[in-house]
């Protein structure tokens, strides 16, 4: 592996672009909310079951999958940012690191929410062969 | 369900529409965003280049880049694919309910009535006639509400599959339902059912039971001939992403570990093994040696699917999506990818690489694809061209000692040919018009294939041609009038064919200077069928090209030229791009070149 080394500027960039590219996302995504937003409850979505297959489209890449990409470029954006403005390799909670970074990378504050990573499907965790999931 | 009378008269199809519309937006975003993604790593300079951020964390930020590249665009195509499904669904919904509406609107009062749920009383009083114009309409009611529940149903296999709803088990059902659908079509197949055959037997399926053979069996459908080209499509990613994920994760640092451990033996001066009369490599030393070997062969196929995979993400500069038709990693490795969807382009150009072509490096190939899909696209406005990259078959891998041979064209023959009547199949776009466009030794299978097996196809470019395995273009099937001829003056190509010139040409790394071999100048000598394609005799028209390297530099390089077809820089391009689109008299003849 070669050596570190980082043009400070040119990965803030980067980062930047990665943050408006999370935010245009959002706002993809929430346009489609917006416009499927009638069907849900409408007579078509109870009549048809397209349609209301429909409506459960929207809401799982709303909450899953959108976010998880969003969430998945936010990390890395966050992660180059703080290797820009520490010019080290970024290590340990990069969340946290970046705290102190984030109003220079949104100097008018966020106009999408931050991406949230959906919770673990219960049905996931359930114990198998026996294993105890008690907490201690 | 079944979708009732009165559910289907009364529903407001206007929100499904805008919903479907705004997918097709999100799709357009998430591919914009991709792109954006892809322009942060795409150079060394670029943000996260190598350049401006190297070590542990740059070389990851990379690989996270493109990892995210991927899923975004997986999912924006699969955005996409929910839009189509919304909009044919919502088109067969707003039939059907036309279709319930002039039930309605065309029935006689006096003879029948129709209640509020849709059935129809005849008027028996005056007889039975009634009976029969009630069962009448009873019978269009009855369509029409099939219809519509069919496009329900439709519907909710296709959200389920491509939006990714369904559940694993409901996934599985969906395989198991179509098993029996399967089976027919593996039939079907071992019969030699011919892509027609095959298109119209998948016609007639349900769409749950299509998403259930690409979800149960891909392979089936991956390379078959016939199939939907976007269907076709997204069996070959699942099965490339699946091929991809059985590599071994730790494979480049096993290479390393061997790589290193014999770097050690070699400084001690263990490798070497010398008792008396036995010398050699140690047996450990050639154990590990064929470790080495075996691994990285291992990752020379990795990273060539690592690279087919990076080629046909995202769109191409022409806007058009990548499409990926068939590929197989054995051996030399095979790919088609389509610049654009055949199915429903109005004009479709198949070109056909030659000599040295493979799967590592095929990024190259879809590069020409792409190149005669823009200049097509230029030229006829209003008109979309798909243009695929065809490499189907084992190319020869020299010219030296490859090239001279039929045999790789032989063996292609059947397969393209098979590949013509199955995009004539699936085609739903009209007539279309279909151009074989050959390079080198493509040319070669192009001639062998129309030839001996006929292809489904409107004209044929040989592009530097060492011969089409006939002696005349008649005997290409498609009219003379049909084929279209170029090799640029300087073309190393012209060795192969050519009556006076004496060309330069690099040949595996060696500057020759070879003599045109048909010493009568009677045209009738070649490589490949005994006449050489530019001359009068053989019938084809021929058309004008330039003497550029592939960076569009004036050359007198013969292998530089015979690579520099493809760009826009040279006149050939936009030659191609009029036959392709059928405007032939807008082609710029040799003479005026």
């Amino acid at each position: 592996m070669s050596e570190f080394n980082i043009e400070p500027e040119a990965v803030r960039a980067g980062a930047e672009a990665m943050f408006a590219a999370s935010e245009a996302i959002y706002e993809a995504m929430n346009t489609l909310v917006q416009e499927s937003s009638p069907l849900e409850g409408s007579a078509e979505a109870v009549e048809f079951v397209g349609i209301a297959e429909c409506v459960q489209a929207v809401q799982v890449w709303e909450t899953d999958y959108i976010a998880v990409h969003r969430a998945d470029i936010e990390d890395l954006a966050m992660s180059a940012a703080i290797s820009a403005e520490t010019s080290a390799e970024a290590d340990g909670d990069i969340s946290s690191a970046f705290d102190q970074y984030a109003d220079s990378y949104f100097p008018d504050g966020r106009t999408a929410p931050a991406p949230e990573r959906p919770a673990p499907d219960p049905s996931t965790q359930m114990p198998v062969n026996g294993e105890s999931v008690a907490v201690a | 369900m079944t979708i009732t009378y009165n559910t289907l008269l009364e529903a407001d199809f206007g929100a499904p529409e805008a919903s479907g519309e705004a997918w097709m937006k999100l799709y357009g975003a998430l591919e914009e965003q991709a792109a954006t993604l892809v322009d942060l790593k795409a150079k060394d300079g670029s943000a996260f280049g190598i350049d401006n951020w190297d070590g542990e964390s740059g070389e990851g930020a990379r690989e996270r880049v493109r990892d995210a590249v991927l899923a975004l665009d997986e999912r924006s195509a699969a955005a996409r694919r929910v839009s189509v499904a919304i909009t044919d669904a919502v088109e067969e919904f707003e039939g059907a309910q036309t279709d319930l509406n002039d039930v309605i609107a065309e029935t006689d009062r006096e003879k029948v009535t129709l209640t509020d749920t849709g059935s129809v009383i005849p008027d028996t009083s005056t007889g039975t006639d009634n009976v029969y114009y009630a069962e009448g309409l009873s019978s269009r009611i009855a369509a029409a509400l099939d219809r519509a529940t069919e496009a329900d149903e439709a519907l909710k296999a296709a959200i389920g599959t491509w939006a990714e709803t369904f559940s694993e088990s409901e996934r599985l059902a969906m395989a198991a339902d179509a098993s029996d659908e399967a089976g027919e079509l593996q039939e079907l197949i071992d019969s030699g059912a011919s892509p027609e055959a095959i298109t119209d037997w998948w016609n007639g399926l349900t769409e749950a039971e299509r998403l259930g053979i690409l979800e149960g069996d891909p392979a089936l459908i991956a390379g078959l001939d016939g199939i939907p080209t976007d269907t076709r499509d997204a069996a070959n990613r699942d099965l490339l992403d699946a091929e991809l994920d059985r590599f071994n994760p730790t494979l480049d640092g096993d290479i390393a570990d061997i790589e290193a451990q014999m770097a050690a033996m070699e400084a001690d001066g263990t490798d070497w093994l010398n008792r008396g009369r036995s010398s050699g490599y140690s047996p450990e030393y050639e154990a590990l040696q064929e470790q080495l070997e075996a691994l990285q062969s291992e990752r020379d196929q990795r990273d060539s699917l690592m690279s087919l995979q990076d080629a046909i993400t995202g769109q191409a500069s022409t806007g058009q999506e990548y499409y990926l038709i068939g590929y197989d990693s054995a051996e030399d490795g095979r790919a088609i990818v389509s610049v654009g969807n055949p199915d429903t382009a109005d004009n479709t150009a198949v070109y056909v690489p030659g000599t040295t072509a493979e799967l590592d490096g095929f990024g190259n190939e879809i590069d020409r694809a792409e190149a005669l899909a823009a200049a097509s696209n230029d030229v006829a406005s209003g008109q979309e061209t798909a243009a695929i990259a065809w490499l189907d078959y084992d190319a020869p891998d020299e010219v030296k000692y490859d090239a001279f041979s039929m045999e790789y064209a032989e063996q292609a023959g059947s397969t393209l040919s098979s590949f013509t009547e199955g995009l004539s199949a699936t085609h739903t776009n009209g007539d279309g018009h279909t151009t074989l466009v050959g390079h080198s030794y493509g040319t070669t299978v192009i001639g062998h294939t129309a030839a001996e097996h006929g292809v489904d196809a409107d004209k044929i470019i040989a592009v530097a041609s060492p011969g089409l395995d006939t002696a005349h273009a008649d005997e290409l099937g498609i009219g003379a009038e049909n084929v279209y001829v170029t090799t640029a003056e300087d073309d190393g190509i012209l060795a192969s064919t050519d009556d006076y010139s004496w060309v330069e040409a690099t040949l595996d790394g060696i500057t020759q200077t070879e003599q045109g071999r048909d010493s009568d100048g009677d045209g009738a000598y070649a490589w490949h069928g005994e006449a050489n394609p530019l001359h009068e005799d053989y019938g084809a028209t021929q058309f004008s090209s330039e003497s550029l390297d592939s960076k569009g530099n004036e050359s007198t390089d013969g292998s530089d030229i015979h690579g520099g077809y493809f760009i826009p820089e040279n006149v050939a391009l936009e030659n191609m791009a009029y036959i392709i689109t059928d405007q032939p008299d807008r082609l710029q003849p040799v003479e005026e070149s």
